[in-house]
């Protein structure tokens, strides 16, 4: 199918979004649709125009169903509110004492150079919607050590700042792991509070000058990058 | 703390950017929270295109889990949040109808029921829509509205008001033509 022409295209993206453009043309068109830019900007005003005629819809609530369906094909975790107000019983007490107390004695005792030593056994890029990397992130998750290199300079506006977050494989609230430095050949090692093992991805978001005010991700999210739980 | 059948009957798109931004970033209670507030919407949207409660929850289900998947690649300097979603919703309806209609294998349609959000001037703006509408004869306003309410075809809405087949197309094609003309003016 070969649109060349203005007009044509544009009906073709109203009717797409209409649903009125089936069967094998509506194939067709969604095929296009992934290598033209123009095509999807035409389909983007149609579905900010169209849309209004939805506005009329009655709501209607959904079965208890299909929450459960959605978080059990997602896997999700049941949900923990419970917990937070559960009391802690004594003998976590103890155990929370007994760990650092450990935690204490094991890194007195380790040697100096083991402080730093750094051997990553996650390695992702991120990258731009061009696919290319911007930056490289590494982490030794036995040491619980992050390195983020700067591979290009990455500009963003002066009140704002790009932010580094863990994803945390049991899905709860994502954690923030710093500042992204921008520019190019600009390296930063961290050393989280949070534990990297709980993570299994780096998501990269625009926020305010100097992070997120609130601990959670405010603004748009830039770059998600997943990595396996053990690698 | 979450009513399960709470809704906002108009949708907060900044509210809903803030909970995608989190649902991409795997939040588990954002998620939840965006179910709440707009599950109910989306359904009824959903209901009437396809028109049973079951193909409709189906649809609904098959929507969040491309929210979730999905929601890194909403970008709300794009794309209104209300748009997107409603939008997945809409598109996943219609691949449903066309399984049910033609027995196709749902894979093969699956992947690109995503709307395209891309850079577009006016994107934020709310359409001057009204008064274009109005412009419109109201058996275009009619087809259109059964389009895309509904998710009716060309032939069902000429079977359903009566009227030729081409007759249906003409009014649609110029409808379409003469909103995107005063939109665009």
């Amino acid at each position: 199918m070969k649109i060349t022409n203005d007009r044509m295209r544009d009906a073709l993206c109203a009717e797409y979004v209409l649903g009125t453009l089936r069967g094998p043309a509506r194939r067709r068109f969604m095929r296009l649709l992934q290598h033209d830019v123009g095509l999807r900007q035409r389909v983007a005003f149609w579905e900010e125009t169209l849309v209004s005629f939805a506005r009329g819809t009655a709501p209607v609530s959904p079965s208890p169903q299909s929450w459960a369906a959605i978080s059990r094909r997602l896997g999700l975790a049941e949900p923990r509110t419970q917990s937070r107000f559960r009391p802690i019983g004594p003998l976590r007490y103890w155990l929370a004492a007994v760990a650092v107390v450990l935690a204490v004695g094991l890194s007195m005792l380790s040697p100096l150079r083991e402080r730093f030593m750094f051997e990553p056994d996650v390695r992702v890029a991120i990258t731009d919607d061009a696919r290319q990397a911007l930056w490289i992130i590494e982490a030794d998750r036995n040491r619980n050590r992050l390195r983020v290199r700067t591979l290009r300079d990455i500009p963003v506006a002066q009140d704002k700042s790009l932010e580094l977050w863990l994803l945390l494989a049991d899905g709860s609230a994502p954690v923030s792991l710093g500042l992204m430095p921008q520019t190019q050949g600009a390296e930063l090692e961290l050393q989280p509070r949070a534990d990297l093992r709980a993570g299994n991805g780096f998501a990269v978001s625009l926020e305010p000058r100097g992070g997120s005010p609130t601990g959670r991700a405010t603004g748009p999210i830039l770059h998600v990058q997943t990595f396996g739980q053990t690698t | 703390m979450h009513g399960f059948h709470r809704f906002s009957p108009v949708l907060d798109n900044e509210r809903l950017a803030s909970l995608l931004a989190r649902v991409a970033l795997r939040d588990q209670r954002a998620f939840r929270e965006l179910y709440d507030q707009t599950a109910a919407h989306l359904l009824g949207v959903a209901l009437r295109i396809v028109g049973t409660r079951s193909l409709a929850e189906e649809a609904l289900q098959d929507a969040f889990v491309q929210f979730w998947n999905h929601a890194s690649s909403f970008n709300p300097a794009r794309a209104r949040a209300s748009t997107w979603m409603i939008s997945i919703v809409r598109y996943r309806c219609l691949d449903l109808l066309r399984k049910s209609e033609n027995d196709l294998p749902l894979d093969e349609v699956a992947e690109s029921a995503l709307p395209v959000v891309e850079p577009f001037s006016g994107a934020h703006r709310e359409p001057r829509l009204d008064p274009c509408l109005d412009e419109l004869t109201a058996q275009q306003r009619a087809c259109i509205s059964m389009a895309y309410v509904e998710g009716r075809s060309h032939q069902e809405i000429s079977r359903h008001t009566g009227t030729p087949l081409g007759t249906v197309k003409s009014w649609i094609r110029r409808g379409l033509q003469q909103l995107r003309e005063c939109l665009e003016r």
